[in-house]
This record gives C-alpha cells, structure tokens and sequence, in this order.
C-alpha cells in the first residue's frame, strides 16, 4: 500500500491542497512535497505517519475529486491531525522561493526571510501618528474607591 | 559533589528579573553567580535568517515549551492551557515582543478598589521612578503626553512606526471615540547603548538577533558579565538548600552537559525562574523546617497564578495593512476600558492592542485568530484577499487571582534531569469569563469602525465545549509579594517571610496582574528590589527575620 512518505503521495497531496492558478504554482511544481515529508516525520512521528497513511488511502492513483474526498474525510474525522498536515503544507510552500516571487509579483514588498534585509523603517511622523484630540484618563492612587458591587452578586462569595 | 566557592548572592534565573538583579549586584562588587538551566542562544540560532523561519517559529522555536520538547527546557503537566516560556540566557526575553506598558495606579489598589485581589504593597508612585530607570537601562521607544498615564520619564527612541495597519485602526478607534496611543515597545528605533535600531523585519515574536529588542541576552548581561557576575549556563537548580535553622545556604545544580551535581554555596539566594519555574523550585525545595516546601509556610507557594485573559481577533480590510512588516505590536494600546466599571457587569479592565499577523505562511493559516485559508481551489483567492490586508487586534484582560489557580508539582511527569515538572490547574474566573465577553463585542465593534470586510475572534476555546485553553505567557502571581506573612510568600522588598537570606523576584511576585504586558513591571520591580539589597546587604545577608517595613 501507498505510505504517505511516497514522494508521489505527498505530492498528490499537496497539490491538491494547493493546486496552481495563474499567478501561483502548485505546491508540488515547486517542491513543497520535498520539505514536508521530513516535517511532516518530525511533527508526527513514525506512528502518526501511518495513522495518516491509513487515513487517506493511497491518493496518487485517485483524480482530483478522489484526492479531495480523501483529505475532507481526513479534515473531519481527525480535526488536529488534518491541522498538523495543513500547517506543515502551507509553511512549506509559502516558502518556497517561487511562490515568494508570486506574492512580489502581486505588489508587495516581501522578504525571503526576515533578516538581513527587514523593510524600511521610516521615522514616526507625529502629525500623523497621534490623536489630534488626545483622550483617555487614569485613576490617580489617591482617588482609588470601593467600588459598589452590590449588581454583581456572581462576586460576593468571593469578596475578601 | 563539587563544592564551589561561597557567592555572597547566587541567582537562579538569567530572565527579565534574574539579569536586572545580576547587573545591580555585580556592579555593587558583591560576588554574583547566576545559574541558567538553558545556554546562550547566539544571532546566528535565531530563525530570522532562513526562508524556513515560519516553520521554526511553530516548531523548534516556538515558545511553547511543550511543543519545542528540547532537553533544557521542562514539561510543563497541564491540560488547561499551552504554557509559553523560553529556557536560555536572558530567559523568556529572548522571544517576547517587547510590549512595554506600565501597570496603572489603580493596577496597585485592587483590594482597595473591589477586595478580590490585594493592594500591592506599595503603590504606582513608589515604582514610577524604577520604570524610568529599567528604561533607561534597556531602551524603550515611545512618546510623552499620553493621558491615559500619569505623566512618566523619557523614553529613549522615538516611536516606532504605527504602519498602515495602524494608521487604519486609529480612525477606527477615532470613529468610536476611544481613546488610543503608540504602544511603548523595549525595541529601539534609533540606536541606542551601542545596538542598532530596529530594521522593521517583522519577526519579532522569534525575537531579536540583531539586539534591537531589550533581550537580556544583548542588553544586560555583557554588562553584569563586564562587572564580574559569573554565568553558568546549563546549570539546573534541583533544589535550595537550607540549614537548621532554616536560612538558605545555597543551592545544589545539576551540570545538565555533564550530569555531575554541584552544590554553590551563598549568603543569599534569589530565586527568579518565572511564575511557574519559582514555585516549582520552592516546592522542590522542602526539608524539615520547610516541610511544605520552602517559604511555604502560608502555604500560597504556587497559587494565584494569572495569565491575563486573552483573545485575538483579525479583522481585514480594503487596504494593504503591511500587517508581516515592523514590530509586532508596534501601533496602538487602547486604554479606553481600562478601568473597573462595575456597571459592565464585573470588575477590572482590559487594553487592546493593534498588532501584526507575520509572513505569508502563517497569514495563510489565519493569523493569530485562525481565519484559515481554505485548501484546494479557492486557496488562492482567500490568500489574495486577506494577505497583507489584515489588521491584528489583541484583547488583554486583568484575570482575578484564585487560589485555585495553581502550580504544583506533577505526579507523573519529569524533566530531562528527572525532576517533577510542573503541574498547572487554570480556570477562569466567572467575572473573568464576562470581561473577555464585553471586549470580545468591542472588538466586534471595532472592525465595524475600520469597515473591515472579514473578522474572526480566536477566544481559546471559551465558547466551546472544551472550555478555554489559553496561549500562557504571562506566568504571575504564584508567590507573591505582601504586607502579610498570612497571605503572601515575600515582603515588599521580595524577602522571603520563612527564609530571610531567600528573595523571589519576577512575574510570580506580582499580587495583581493588570491588563498589560508584564515585563516593563517585573524589570522595575526587579531593578527595585536588588537595588534595595544592594543598599543594604551589609545587614540583610546576616539576616534571620523578615521584617514587614
């Protein structure tokens, strides 16, 4: 039987979770399939790969509307271990320096990583930056009062 | 047992308090060991450098600890919360946000104000001039003239910028007329004490590798080593040692490289582990004048935890937010329910936070509030809709301190040295329950007030039938500071009632835990207390009673 460690597998896998548009590639075109079978190994362990295994069934031989069955049965029979997977799936891909230059390519100004570069920092400009009416106010220690819980009977047993 | 030579003071901890504490006293010319169960984290271990930096945030380099799973952290035995800490030099610092709020007066007179949780013993006033000094010694950028706050000392950096994300939320917040102003952030945005400003990179809560953030790490300890404090890194504390008469005399660590036990000998211990490592130690700590573990004789070691109560929403809107850049939290700090109102059906208050949703990965999973992208063919178009579209909105909530609420020591459960974890019970509050409830609808209202076109709440569970499981990183209250030996583990100055020569320092002295972030207060407590034994350790390192002035 099909494990879902089958580079074939975890590719139908990911594919189908993230499959390609025109701007976007599809997790497998770039390789997401690569990096989450060893992550998908540290997350879960060796049992759990084989309850994932025994869960989706070999997806690979199945079409597009097989594999999504397949991942919805998962999805709703075993919430957190379909989030294990779907976390694993969409860290791995966004990732993946392909899909980095999609979400550039839509405008944004986005890193590979967070260092070295970060983003400009401009400086805070106060004309902008704070209220032009300044509202708000504190209790000073002195004016601290008892205040009147007599409403809030839920407390009263608690009170000391 | 190698037996080192005496320290007039060993600390156990190199967190936010156990640095402050070492660099006061080492200064001093008083000899100073501290020990550290977890190593130094260098710049280059940090995430930030690797296009898998998402994917190490949640897993090897997540702050929760029963998650990262590493041998120099512990287990921490609880089913009714995700504790977050972090085990390494400069503690928990090395992976906060640096949110840097003070507490309020009212935060110091809660018993005095509704009798559920005690008056601190001393006031806002008292401390004031200890936050400015712990600013002045870490850097915190911000900007004077909030009226929400009693007029304060100077920050050190201008603000960092509020971001499109924030400029959105302050005409949301203006549109409901709350009151709202740039969150003070431990993260420098111009250079300070030799460290670079911040450069906007947006990974803060994998903390910082470039010593922008006030990590202890970078920001404290290279002065308390340069001022002779020794640092021993994985080095864990099994237990605190006391003599017949009940003073401490040291403590007895494991080398965790090694596994051979040593046992440093000290005039005077300061604990300073956080809210759930201090107890546990105190608890590990028992022998036969200290039966119930030590400075336990009220027995309120380990209880009273509080957390905050929390919730994160997300809301999104028709506009780029630049929600993965800058500082998390960065923006604004809400205080416009910051005070008790009983008329809202309970007591205390709650501040809001506008914050950032980091990379496109973890905006694909939702953000903090979990507004997931769908998988399969309409992923795409969710992605492009909501990333870099969002806008973060924390809800922090002052929880009620209750007995019940507590760290014991774990019956089945052992760390890598095979010690008892720490075992945790955390419940809300009923009154707890209804403020989180009261914010939940004014966030609601606030993404009305931003036009949002999408909005998820992530309450932790508090509306499901699992009940609410919080993310736990604010660990306060467990042995905490007082007036009376009855009812509190230590006195004002942090000296422990049953054990004069044994001081606790950090988030478990805190009585109250007030409706921000914590650190900036722990820190000026911290710099408060050493100063205070420093000032006086010709007496107070010979001491046998704990005196109540």
């Amino acid at each position: 039987m099909a494990a879902i460690t089958d580079a074939a597998e975890l590719a139908a896998l990911v594919d189908t979770m993230i499959p390609g548009d025109e701007l976007f590639p599809s997790a497998a075109a770039v390789g997401t399939h690569g990096l989450v079978g060893p992550r998908l190994r540290q997350l879960l362990g060796r049992d759990g790969l084989a309850r994932l295994s025994a869960a989706l069934g070999p997806l690979a031989a199945l079409d597009r509307g097989g594999r999504e069955t397949a991942i919805a049965r998962l999805e709703s029979a075993d919430p957190e271990l379909f989030a294990a997977v779907r976390m694993t799936v969409y860290l791995s891909y966004y990732e993946q320096p392909a899909v980095v230059d999609a979400v550039r390519a839509m405008g944004h100004d986005y890193n590979d990583a967070p260092q070295p570069d970060g983003y400009a920092l401009p400086p805070f400009d106060p004309d902008q930056d704070l209220p032009r009416r300044p509202r708000g106010a504190f209790v000073p220690t002195a004016e601290v009062r008892r205040v009147d819980l007599a409403a809030l009977d839920f407390l009263q047993a608690g009170a000391r | 047992m190698p037996r080192h030579e005496p320290a007039d003071v060993v600390i156990v901890g190199s967190g936010a308090a156990g640095a402050v504490c070492a660099l006061v006293l080492a200064e001093a010319g008083i000899r100073t060991v501290c020990l550290e169960q977890g190593p130094w984290w260098r710049p280059e271990d940090y995430p930030h450098w690797g296009a898998d930096w998402e994917w190490r945030r949640l897993t090897d380099w997540s702050t929760a600890v029963n998650t990262r799973r590493k041998a120099h952290d512990y287990p921490v035995d609880t089913t009714d919360e995700n504790t977050l800490m972090w085990c390494g030099v400069g503690g928990s610092t090395t992976i906060y946000t640096a949110t840097w709020p003070r507490f309020r007066p009212s935060d110091f007179r809660k018993g005095t104000e509704h009798g559920l949780a005690p008056d601190w013993p001393f006031t806002y006033e008292d401390l004031a001039p200890w936050y400015d000094a712990s600013d002045a010694l870490v850097g915190v950028s911000g900007i004077l003239g909030d009226p929400s706050y009693p007029p304060r000392g100077p920050f050190q950096t201008r603000p960092l910028p509020p971001r499109r994300m924030g400029r959105w939320a302050q005409k949301a917040f203006d549109r409901l007329g709350w009151h709202w102003w740039p969150m003070p952030c431990a993260m420098i945005a111009e250079p300070f004490d030799g460290r670079p400003a911040c450069n906007n990179c947006g990974a803060c809560q994998n903390g910082c590798p470039r010593g922008s953030m006030h990590s202890a790490s970078f920001t404290i300890w290279p002065k308390a080593l340069a001022a002779g404090c020794e640092l021993r890194t994985d080095a864990r504390v099994e237990r605190i040692e006391t003599g017949a008469d009940g003073r401490a005399t040291g403590v007895t660590y494991v080398d965790r490289m090694s596994g051979v036990r040593h046992h440093q000998p000290a005039e005077v211990v300061i604990v300073a582990a956080n809210g759930v490592g201090t107890p546990r130690l105190l608890l590990l700590s028992e022998s036969a004048k200290h039966p119930h573990g030590l400075a336990n004789s009220s027995d309120q070691v380990g209880r009273n935890l509080m957390h905050h109560v929390l919730g994160i929403a997300g809301l999104w809107v028709d506009g780029v937010t630049d929600v993965h850049a800058g500082v998390i939290s960065a923006a604004q700090i809400c205080c416009e329910f910051a005070e008790t109102d009983p008329a809202r059906g309970f007591v205390n208050g709650m501040t809001f936070h506008i914050v950032g949703q980091n990379g496109a990965g973890f905006q694909a999973l939702g953000a903090h509030p979990g507004n997931v992208a769908p998988w399969g063919a309409r992923h795409h178009a969710h992605f492009r809709s909501h990333f870099n579209h969002g806008i973060g909105f924390l809800l922090v909530g002052d929880d009620l301190p209750q007995p019940t609420n507590r760290v014991t020591l774990s019956l089945t459960s052992k760390d890598s040295s095979g010690l008892p974890a720490p075992h945790i019970t955390y419940k809300l509050h009923e009154n707890d329950k209804r403020l989180i409830r009261f914010a939940a609808d004014r966030a609601r209202e606030f993404a009305a007030a931003a036009d949002a076109f999408d909005f998820k709440l992530n309450d932790f569970g508090l509306s499901s039938a699992d009940g609410y499981r919080p993310p736990a990183w604010h660990l306060l209250g467990t042995a905490r500071i007082g007036d009376d030996p009855a009812n509190s583990v230590t006195n004002k100055w942090h000296q422990a009632w049953d054990c004069a020569n044994l001081y606790v320092v950090d988030g478990s002295s805190m009585p109250s835990g007030a409706a921000v972030n914590p650190t900036s207060t722990i820190t000026a407590m911290a710099l408060r207390a050493a100063s205070h034994l420093r000032d006086n350790f010709v007496d107070l390192r010979r001491a046998t009673v704990t005196r109540r002035d």
